[in-house]
């Protein structure tokens, strides 16, 4: 056996059932992680990842059960044989929300809490406590409450209460799906820091971006099947296009390589970083020094009537002597599509909460719908603005999907039999949940509990609706169709706010982008005039998308950019038609 | 915010050993019980509200126990006057001698009042003195200590991490009955007691599967971190009694030696109200 010297991790021939009269959830599974070797494992939501991290470290088959065929081997040995304790040692596992999941209350008690379990002696544990801190970075957190740390410390003392017991393979599942894109790029330092001293890492994701480039191996799941496996640049030049109608997000440089080999250009190397875009775009001669990339600028008419909300100089207090909002000014027209971004805790949340009368407005001025905020209930105001939460699960109050939708229009005065039965088709149909309609709110799929949560939101036709982060625990395919009913609801002329980190999302459908930090307000205006202006998001902690990066660094190279590009779409189709017109 | 969670700080009550806490705990529990004296529970009462002030706790809460507690107060106050016979009635008995179950019950006696009042302000020392162990004690210290004390560890656990959910279920409580409040359902606000009643699974089922699967989802993590592998585990803090924990501990159960004795002899004023 000389494969454990060079492996940490062996599948072989690996399918897997919960129950043996149920499909494999896994299926033939063959692959190998090296030893110190960083590997991401993608694949839409629902295709098996969790199962598949769930072998490593013999929780299946030892306390799930179910049927597993073929061989898993840790270091040489299988899991079949061996103890779960013994594996727990050997994998490390961080959990996607690790918040919800610590064991008890203090920085440096939940790092040792793992090695109390595993007998380490108490001065070894103090040790690697220390270690642990000033590697993460979190030492001058080390008295703080786990409840007082940010998304990204959060997701630090995960990543170190799981490195004290010392494993030789470490499995992150979605580590930045909630984080800002500073903390994003900590977490993801950090991850080639672990893989320097020779750990071996399994990134589990839904998403990727130029990160991507890092990784030696990439892992591709769909149905419990691995239909892809390699390293990064060879795995994305060959399987790209399949990976992309997975509905999985491939990072935008991935996608400009994938438009050049659908209009005909072979390329060699996917380009995955800016720098090899670039070097790929000037050597096809598709972008020449000198030259100009013009896109229509994008006219938005802000509609001349008075403004549905207006704010002036709000400041807002939770009470406890610290502001949410230190004096925001903000204004919302009819019909348009107005982004809020900011990082966790910037303030987003909270003025969404003041505009639907949640929270109170006692300091600036609060107009809302022509009256001041102050003389609106909640109730009423719901007629005119609402909000789609999050957790869609947090709004339901009745059993089954039919009723769902019948107690917003009974709330909104619709009593008449018929009236009620017309009404609830439009929303079903709208929605496309004609076919789940008797099912119980709770047992629908993420995304038809989505689309459920908008169709409550919608009716009694709301001026104005809020969505709270729409890319919130979804894949790339969730997201768009909940941007695309936004974008139909938006042409019925109600106002849509997005409130979002995703600067993807911003470039390619909002109207209006206004920018928090830290309880004010740093920007607001047109999402191109934003992408002019760096040091503004830098300031937000925020980062430009990818393409915006590298227009800005063709930029610089003395090309021409004009106007608003919203996408690699319309990037490619500009670039393809210089080619044709010269 | 949550209602009863740690609240940091570094006060004497905070540096106290968690064994000595919890001990000191269950004996003024009982004391608290076992007192009928109004004098001797005012005292207690300002004990309390000392460590709550010495400890930085913030007194504020307090009014919101008595908030939540005056239901339950005015609640016991009307069954007592009702049902325990005393000398002096303020009305004649509803049910006449002889009625079933009752008989020559349903007055309202003025001994059942200052029963009913003496039960609430017991009750209401009684809800004080919990947080000066919960809001002063992390939950390792609270496992450490129970597991020093001789609790299988296991269990001891069960218990913290227990304590450790409640301040999120607190939070998800609050996030839920936004949510619903903004699809026009706001019993909770303005209903009568009947309708909240009714529309308490609307905020029971979510809560409740949350917090199944927030339960389920830390059991893996626990299980990843080889929680109960083995029959004991190692303990990164270690308890030791010093001197002034010592002293503590000695002092506060003479003050209760004490104040039991002083209710005894305060028997008479006991015998004083008995007599209404």
């Amino acid at each position: 056996m000389n494969e454990s010297a060079v492996f940490s991790a062996v599948f072989k021939d690996v399918s897997y059932s919960y129950h043996e009269e149920d499909g494999t959830v896994l299926k033939n599974l063959d692959f190998s992680l090296t030893k110190g070797s960083f590997n991401i494992l993608v694949g839409p939501g629902g295709s098996g990842k969790s199962t598949l991290c769930n072998l490593f470290n013999g929780r299946t088959p030892h306390l799930m059960g179910g049927k597993l065929e073929g061989e898993v081997l840790i270091e040489g040995k299988s899991t079949a044989d061996s103890e779960m304790k013994d594996l727990a040692c050997r994998v490390g596992y961080v959990f996607q929300d690790p918040e919800s999941m610590f064991a008890t209350l203090s920085v440096e008690d939940e790092i040792a809490f793992g090695p109390e379990n595993l007998l380490f002696e108490k001065q070894e544990i103090l040790d690697s406590v220390e270690d642990l801190l000033d590697m993460t970075g979190i030492e001058e957190y080390r008295h703080n409450l786990v409840w007082n740390l940010s998304g990204g410390q959060i997701q630090k003392l995960g990543l170190a209460s799981v490195l004290a017991m010392k494993p030789e393979i470490i499995i992150l599942d979605e580590p930045t799906a909630n984080l800002d894109p500073t903390a994003t790029r900590q977490v993801h330092e950090l991850i080639l820091k672990l893989k320097s001293e020779g750990i071996t890492i399994l990134l589990v994701t839904r998403e990727l971006d130029d990160f991507v480039s890092q990784a030696d191996q990439i892992l591709v799941l769909h149905k419990g099947e691995l239909i892809g496996k390699g390293n990064p640049y060879d795995l994305l030049l060959e399987k790209g296009e399949e990976i992309d109608t997975l509905g999985v997000w491939l990072p935008e440089t991935v996608e400009i390589g994938l438009g050049l080999m659908a209009a005909g250009y072979s390329l060699e190397r996917m380009p995955i970083t800016i720098k090899e875009t670039m070097e790929t775009l000037f050597s096809l001669g598709l972008i020449k020094e000198g030259e100009s990339i013009k896109a229509p600028h994008k006219v938005y008419e802000q509609s001349s009537g008075a403004p549905l909300i207006s704010g002036k100089d709000i400041r807002f207090s939770y009470g406890n002597g610290l502001y949410a909002l230190k004096g925001i000014s903000l204004d919302i027209h009819p019909g348009e599509m107005l982004a809020i971004v900011g990082r966790n805790g910037a303030g987003k949340s909270t003025t969404a909460k003041l505009l639907i009368g949640l929270n109170k407005c006692k300091e600036g001025s609060l107009d809302l719908f022509g009256k001041p905020s102050g003389k609106w209930k909640v109730p009423d105001l719901a007629n005119h603005i609402s909000l789609v939460f999050q957790n869609p699960e947090h709004q339901f109050l009745t059993d089954t999907v039919s009723d769902e939708i019948d107690y917003s229009l009974q709330s909104h005065g619709i009593f008449d039999k018929n009236k009620l039965a017309e009404e609830r088709e439009k929303l079903l149909q709208m929605l496309e949940l004609t076919e789940v309609k008797d099912d119980h709110p709770f047992s629908l799929s993420a995304g038809n509990k989505r689309r459920l949560g908008v169709a409550t939101m919608l009716v009694g036709d709301p001026k104005v609706l809020i969505v709270d982060e729409p890319t919130y625990g979804q894949d790339r395919e969730m997201t768009r169709t909940l941007m695309q009913i936004m974008c139909a609801i938006q042409e019925r002329g109600v106002s849509i706010v997005m409130i979002s980190h995703d600067m993807r999302l911003v470039e390619e459908y909002a109207d209006r982008v206004a920018v928090f930090s830290e309880g004010l307000k740093h920007f607001d205006g047109v999402p191109t005039d934003l992408f002019k202006e760096p040091e503004i998001l830098k300031t937000a902690y925020l980062q430009q998308t990818l393409l915006n990066q590298m227009l800005g660094c063709l930029k610089e190279k003395g090309i021409n950019v004009e106007g608003h590009i919203p996408g690699t779409e319309s990037f490619l189709k500009i670039i393809l038609k210089n080619r044709e017109a010269a | 915010m949550a209602m009863i969670v740690y609240h940091s700080g570094n006060s004497l009550l905070h540096r106290l050993d968690p064994r000595v806490k919890m001990i000191l705990l269950i004996l003024y529990t009982m004391v608290v019980f076992g007192v009928k004296s109004f004098s001797i529970l005012g005292i207690l009462f300002a004990l309390v509200l000392l460590l709550w002030k010495s400890a930085g706790l913030p007194l504020s809460r307090l009014k919101k126990y008595l908030a939540y507690l005056t239901g339950m107060i005015v609640f016991l106050i009307i069954i007592q006057s009702f049902f325990l016979p005393g000398n002096i009635n303020l009305v004649k008995p509803i049910f006449p001698e002889g009625f079933p179950i009752l008989p020559g019950r349903g007055f309202v006696s003025l001994k059942g009042i200052v029963m009913g009042v003496l039960l609430g302000f017991r009750l209401f020392v009684l809800i004080m003195l919990m947080p000066t162990f919960i809001m002063t004690t992390t939950v390792n210290e609270m496992a450490v200590g129970m597991v020093r004390m001789g609790l299988p560890y296991k269990i001891a656990y069960l218990a913290t991490t227990s304590i450790n959910m409640i301040p999120s279920l607190q939070d998800e409580a609050t996030t839920i009955m936004e949510a619903q409040k903004m699809r026009g359902f706001s019993v909770f606000e303005e209903g009568r007691f009947r309708e909240k009643m009714k529309a308490f699974p609307a905020l029971v089922v979510p809560l409740v599967i949350g917090a199944m699967r927030r339960a389920q989802a830390m059991g893996v993590a626990m299980d990843a971190r080889a929680f109960g592998a083995g029959k004991s585990r190692t303990y990164r803090l270690t308890l030791k009694m010093t001197g002034s924990d010592w002293a503590v501990f000695f002092l506060m159960v003479l003050l209760a030696a004490l104040l039991m004795g002083g209710a005894f002899i305060l028997d008479r004023e006991v015998s004083l109200w008995n007599r209404l």
